[in-house]
């Protein structure tokens, strides 16, 4: 996982995309979406460059929407967004929980603290958290006859922070409603079986709940009624239209005659099987008011519709694949798949079906049917945008009550949790740990209340205050959380405001499961981006030594382009090197070879050193050192150490190596002029813009070209990457891979 | 009548897509303008195979491509992807949020300006009356202008497309953390694909067009397979498959000249190699019949002597894919012939069921073909060598052998718009009598020739780009007294082309194919490369590259018969 995020293939997402906010730092990430959060956090609305308007209040719309170029920020928002796909929510929470964690560590780390100590401290607080929120939920009892209200207060929760009040509290009753409708005893719920269909017609409050099915076709046929009572409603799967069937496919006409008759043969086969729908239709609709409709997933063609039409039969072709399970459960009998197997019990039953139609577009109610295991959620709205944001914020909805169904369980919202929890950390389980690892569960506890300052961020009220008042309810024994209207302390039990036990579990857990601990993850990432910049350091350095000693070996950048098929020519004396070092052959130098090899070297290292330069000179999405990363390795070891490096490398080619080295640092020299050990990307233009007289390299050639160096996104260029871009260019792999040839011609 | 439902996956394929409908919208003008040539209202081509018509929500009548099209996210420039039809789209500050009563905040990126070429079109669209009648002289200069705009710079597919579409025809793909600027490979494609929602919009669009359709004749499906949308395709294909069972597909596979260069290091060539052949090999097997298109360079081909084109602009190399399909696409429209019918303008029709059984269930059995194209056709009624239409068909497709003669090779001509030397349009049986009197002049005769004709040439339409050389005649005829070296010539000066085009199902493509197969032996079946290790990063497992290979391996085998009997055996 962690290599993945480091990849540097990973990190501009969405490049072409219409957004928007560029992330480059998990601070950002955290920034953008803290607004998000709570019933009195702020919508957002994205427009893109052709006009289209997204509005989203949903943290992991949000995410998805987004540009992230910093790795650490696309680790959390993928961390997030995992959150989201298995528990339908929680996504904000998620990022302000690991940002808030971060932060944290960071402070301690640099106050010394190892981050070993912190990341067990992280361990202990985890599991005392979750152990904690087993104790802390509300029980809810499910049986046959779920508590309704209960169900109710918890998808109010999840839709006020979504929609308006008055659109929630509606939206409430419809989507409780739909999930008790679809849910089985001793069944997991499956929420596909709720449909979810738009009109773009009226208004927001116009969206409800049809306990039945609404398909997005209508009839076909003039002659056929638009609006029909009591009916038998038959699901199949079989083409009523004529094709060219397999059997006749290797067959040729010899003349019009002959295929006049084929298609009269076919014809026939066609009118067979609608023959047999109507002979069912005439024997279980005889002598009574009742009709029929035939809603069918394969096509119908217009003489099969013409004899349904004149059997007084409603016919709908080409339906959803899904719905064909949703009408069988919400009319009852079963689809078939041959008209050889019709008979009475594979019909549905529905009271009312009918047609409405808006434009070109035609919708077909299938209501009052008994018993419903199936529905669907007519959302209406003026617009697709206002649509599509409902449709989220339904979706949300529905996955809160499925999951309340499912944990048996709730939690009390408005930050009451994160509160107790706290009090519990800091009171009881920190002074069960030993040592330094106290402050990561103090850490963990601080991170905890991201949750409620942030609400009370949002709501416009002074943070610390709040906090502070919480607090001392909590030190009093009474379990409260935030009014976000006053900022007063409430109970949430009376309220009614509940979250997800699910979803509180998953967000401090925060996708632990899959990615392993993200803690010490994020951790070594910090580490490691301070042992990045400590080398950088290093590097810039001697750098700058070098400029006052040296003079200028290039003028311009075609004296450096002409140099590189030298540079190709003396980095290849190296490949025997690298041969010799790998010493299991397998193309890649990894920890331990590379120790080896600096050993052999004589630079004065420490082990952790030799890790850190392993770490920092793998450049390329490849795990370990291949052969460019190696020339690299050699290069900034001899910029650091001087020229006794090379000649351990090999006695004879040492006075060429120091050549094609020295050269290749003065290239980076050339373009970094303020010589501080990063080139940007003016530094590149610039310097490919003078000296020529003649035509200006286009920029978007520059940009691509620094965009090539740049390998980590970060906007400037350190002499790894360029050492590495330039071995690249310069063909050294591929011209040692003979295979390649062929593969491109 | 039987409806055509055109799907177009990827970047080229939807450049490729964009001329195709301006070929068609051009058809549609020329069929109602008074002024305009006869042939195209006498001759014309059934429209409502490729058209739906429908209205408004405002009850404003529409006639739309009955089209899906999919791209990457962006991809659509200032082009909304709810299609274009009655959108007025209020100023964006103006928007008020109805369903929050809180804050709100705004994000507004940079609008994509419309070019010149767009602004027109929504000035025409605004006062119609002007686009017509008016100042002709003046209306020239304008219409210089926008031919020089759009060949100055394109920068999205749209950017030339005089077209209505559908608000369900314009679908854009999304991916939070794909890069559509390195989707160059099948691998790249796996987090869209994975993403349910998205595969099923895909198939709930193409349905909305399929359930309107009393009797689909086929589905035609153009790809960029060059890169993560082949995938894409596969996956929708595969449901395709899946849903419409009977319905047959017509697939071909477009690719950008440019895409097709030279690989960094071993590592790339080998995974471009791995694409070719994975992608080949899931495509083919859920389609009926495919056309591979996209040579490496359209500007050195045998074209050249006619056309001018800039292979590493996509707006020119796609303008002559679009031909080709189109001129393909003619049997499908051409009215269907009852007792009473004119022969005297079109010749049979041929439905998109009938071109594959002809080409893929016949002599070998094989269902990779190769296009070939002559743009412009030439002069049919000479004997001489100049007018050997054998000669002047030149394959689009890449890869194949130049070896013609495969006594086994079926294959569908059409000849639409042909003229004479004087320039002047020559009856159908006068075309069906040159074509077969070369046919019969030939040593090895292929073993199934269909030919359809019309007398509807390729109009050219104003955005078409600047690529013909100044030897061709404002009809299309090839000019023997022309000035070397002149400006290439666009639509201002040529009104229309003869065209003609053949799929041809013959030995000559087994190089193409065998290439693929070889390569995933190479480098996919061996283990321990880096080839099998990129596979397994693309998520296939050991099992689904072994079905590759036996796709690879089954395409193979109509054309070495003995093949069968040893698998046979095994």
């Amino acid at each position: 996982m962690s290599l993945r995020v480091l990849n540097p293939n990973a990190e501009v997402l969405n490049k072409s995309a219409a957004l928007h906010m560029n992330i480059n730092a998990a601070k950002g990430l955290q920034d953008v979406l803290k607004t998000n959060l709570g019933p009195k956090g702020t919508i957002k609305m994205l427009v893109g460059g052709a006009g289209d308007i997204k509005l989203t209040k949903d943290g992991n719309t949000l995410l998805k929407e987004m540009q992230i170029q910093n790795p650490t920020a696309i680790m959390i928002a993928r961390t997030a967004v995992a959150q989201d796909d298995t528990s339908g929510d929680g996504t904000t929470s998620t990022v302000l929980f690991i940002g808030e964690l971060m932060k944290q560590s960071d402070r301690c780390i640099d106050e010394g603290t190892h981050p070993r100590f912190l990341v067990d401290g992280f361990d202990v607080a985890k599991r005392a958290t979750l152990e904690f929120l087993e104790k802390f939920k509300t029980p809810v009892v499910m049986g046959d006859e779920p508590d309704r209200e209960m169900l109710k207060m918890i998808a109010r929760t999840t839709l006020r922070t979504k929609l308006y009040e008055g659109l929630a509290d509606q939206l409430t009753d419809i989507v409780v409603n739909a999930v008790l409708c679809i849910r089985k005893p001793d069944e997991p719920i499956d929420l596909f079986m709720v449909e979810i269909m738009h009109m773009r017609h009226k208004f927001d409050v116009d969206t409800r709940l049809v306990e039945g099915l609404v398909l997005d076709h209508g009839s076909r046929h003039p002659d056929m009624k638009r609006r029909a009572e009591n009916c038998y409603i038959l699901t199949c799967n079989v083409s009523l239209e004529y094709e060219k069937s397999e059997i006749n496919a290797g067959f040729f006409y010899s003349n019009a005659e002959q295929r006049e008759k084929m298609v009269a043969a076919e014809r026939r086969q066609v009118d067979e099987r609608v023959k047999r729908i109507i002979e069912l239709k005439n024997k279980v609709c005889a002598g009574s008011d009742k009709n029929f409709v035939v809603i069918n997933q394969k096509g119908i063609d217009p003489p099969s519709l013409d004899l349904l039409a004149r059997a007084g039969i409603i016919a709908l072709r080409r339906a959803k694949r899904r719905n064909m399970e949703r009408l069988v459960l919400a009319c009852g009998g079963e689809a078939v798949n041959s008209v050889d197997d019709l008979t009475e019990d594979c019909l549905g039953w529905a009271g009312l079906v009918y047609e409405h139609t808006l434009g070109e577009e035609k919708y077909t109610f299938v209501e009052n049917v008994k018993n419903p295991r199936s529905c669907t959620i007519l959302i209406k709205g003026p617009n697709d945008h206002t649509i599509a944001q409902i449709k989220d914020a339904v979706r949300d909805g529905l996955r809160s009550v499925k999951n309340t169904v499912e944990d048996e369980a709730v939690v009390l919202g408005a930050g009451a949790f994160e509160v107790a929890a706290k009090k519990h950390l800091i009171d009881n389980v920190k002074k069960t740990v030993k040592g330094r690892a106290q402050l990561g569960v103090e850490a963990f506890a601080e991170a905890l209340l991201v949750i409620p300052k942030t609400l009370a961020e949002n709501s416009g009220l002074d943070t610390q205050d709040v906090i502070v008042s919480l607090q001392n309810e909590h030190d009093r024994g009474l379990v409260v959380g935030l009014n976000h209207h006053s900022g007063e302390p409430i109970d949430p039990q009376m309220e009614g405001i509940f979250d997800n036990y699910s979803v509180k579990r998953q967000i401090i857990n925060s996708g632990v499961a899959e990615m392993g601990c993200v803690e010490s993850k994020l951790v070594a990432h910090i580490k490691y981006m301070r042992v990045e910049k400590d080398l950088d350091k290093k590097v810039a350095e001697a750098l700058k030594e070098r400029t006052k000693s040296k003079k200028k070996t290039f003028r311009s950048v075609n004296s450096i382009t002409m140099g590189l098929p030298r540079f190709k020519e003396g980095i290849r004396n190296i490949k025997d090197v690298f041969e010799q070092y790998d010493e299991d052959s397998n193309g890649t130098i990894d920890n331990e070879e590379l120790r080896n090899c600096l050993n052999k070297l004589q630079v004065q290292l420490s082990e952790n050193e030799i890790d850190n330069i392993h770490r920092y000179c793998d450049i390329d999405s490849r795990k370990g050192i291949q052969f460019p990363e190696f020339v690299v390795i050699l290069c900034i070891m001899y910029l650091l150490f001087g020229s006794d490096v090379t000649r351990r490398v090999s006695e004879f080619e040492s006075a060429r190596l120091n050549h094609v080295f020295d050269e290749l640092i003065d290239a980076f020299l050339f373009f970094d002029k303020d010589g501080n050990g990063k080139i940007k990307r003016k530094d590149v233009t610039q310097r490919m813009n003078e000296a020529t007289h003649q035509e200006r390299t286009p920029s978007y050639t520059t940009t691509q070209l620094f965009k090539e160096m740049d390998l980590n996104r970060n906007g400037h260029v350190n002499l790894k990457e360029f050492l590495f871009s330039i071995i690249r260019w310069a063909g050294v792999e591929t011209d040692d891979d003979e295979a390649s040839n062929e593969a491109s011609p | 009548m039987r409806e055509v439902v055109t799907v177009q996956v990827g970047g080229f394929a939807n450049y490729v897509g964009s001329h195709l409908w301006n070929f068609q919208d051009e058809l549609l003008g020329l069929a109602d303008d008074p002024d305009a040539d006869p042939v195209f209202k006498t001759a014309a081509l059934d429209m409502d195979v490729l058209y739906r018509a429908g209205e408004t929500h405002q009850g404003v009548p529409t006639y739309c491509p009955r089209l899906v099209s999919v791209g990457s996210r962006g991809s659509l420039g200032s082009l909304s992807s709810s299609g274009n039809l009655g959108q007025t789209s209020a100023a964006v500050d103006q928007l008020h949020v109805v369903t929050w009563s809180g804050n709100v905040t705004r994000s507004v990126s940079k609008p994509h300006g419309r070019n010149l070429f767009l602004q027109s079109l929504v000035e025409e669209g605004q006062n119609p009356g002007t686009s017509n009648g008016g100042n002709n002289s003046q209306k020239s200069i304008e219409d210089k202008d926008l031919i020089k705009c759009l060949e100055s710079g394109v920068n999205f597919w749209t950017d030339y497309s005089k077209v209505q579409y559908h608000s369900q025809s314009l679908y854009e793909l999304h991916g939070s953390w794909t890069d559509f600027d390195r989707f160059d490979n099948y691998g790249s494609a796996q987090e869209v694909v994975s993403e349910w929602s998205q595969i099923e919009e895909m198939n709930e669009r193409l349905r909305f067009f399929v359930e309107e359709c009393d009797h689909i004749q086929g589905i035609q499906f153009i790809v960029d397979d060059s890169g993560g949308f082949s995938s894409v395709a596969a996956k929708f294909l595969e449901n395709i498959a899946d849903d419409y069972t009977n319905t047959p597909v017509l697939l071909y596979c477009v690719r950008d000249p440019v895409t097709l260069g030279s690989s960094r290091n071993q590592r790339e060539s080998i995974m471009r190699a791995l694409h070719d052949a994975v992608s080949f090999s899931k495509l083919s097997s859920f389609c009926n019949l495919m056309v591979p298109i996209g040579p490496p360079s359209l500007s050195r081909s045998y074209m050249s002597p006619y056309l001018y084109i800039q292979d590493e602009k996509p707006f020119h190399s796609s303008a002559v894919c679009a031909a080709a399909i189109h001129s393909v696409t003619v049997p499908i429209r051409l009215q269907r012939m009852g007792p009473s019918s004119d022969v005297a303008h079109s010749s049979d029709n041929l439905g998109i069921g009938e071109l594959v059984h002809i080409l893929s269930d016949q002599g070998r059995q094989n269902m990779v073909t190769g296009l070939d194209v002559a743009m412009p056709a030439p002069c049919l009624t000479d004997r001489d060598a100049m007018g050997n239409i054998e000669m002047k068909l030149h394959s689009l497709t890449p890869e194949i052998s130049d070896e013609d003669e495969d006594p086994y090779s079926v294959e569908s001509l059409v000849v639409h718009g042909a003229l004479d030397r004087g320039g002047q349009r020559i009856s159908i049986s006068q075309v069906k009598d040159s074509v077969c009197s070369v046919y019969d002049g030939r040593e090895t005769k292929p073993k199934f020739s269909h030919l359809s004709v019309s007398l509807c040439p390729l109009p050219v339409p104003l955005p078409f780009p600047s690529i013909f050389r100044g030897n061709i005649g404002r009809h299309g005829e090839i000019l023997s007294d022309h000035s070397e070296g002149a400006q290439p010539k666009g639509s201002l000066d040529i009104e229309s082309i003869p065209m003609a085009a053949r799929l041809r199902s013959s030995s000559a493509v087994l190089p193409f194919i065998e290439k693929r197969s070889g390569s995933l032996q190479k480098h996919g079946v061996a283990r321990g490369s880096i080839g099998s290790q990129v596979l397994r990063d693309w998520g296939f497992g050991k099992e689904e590259v072994e079905d590759m290979g036996e796709q690879l391996a089954k395409l193979l085998r109509p054309f070495h018969p003995e093949m069968d009997l040893t698998s046979d055996s095994d």
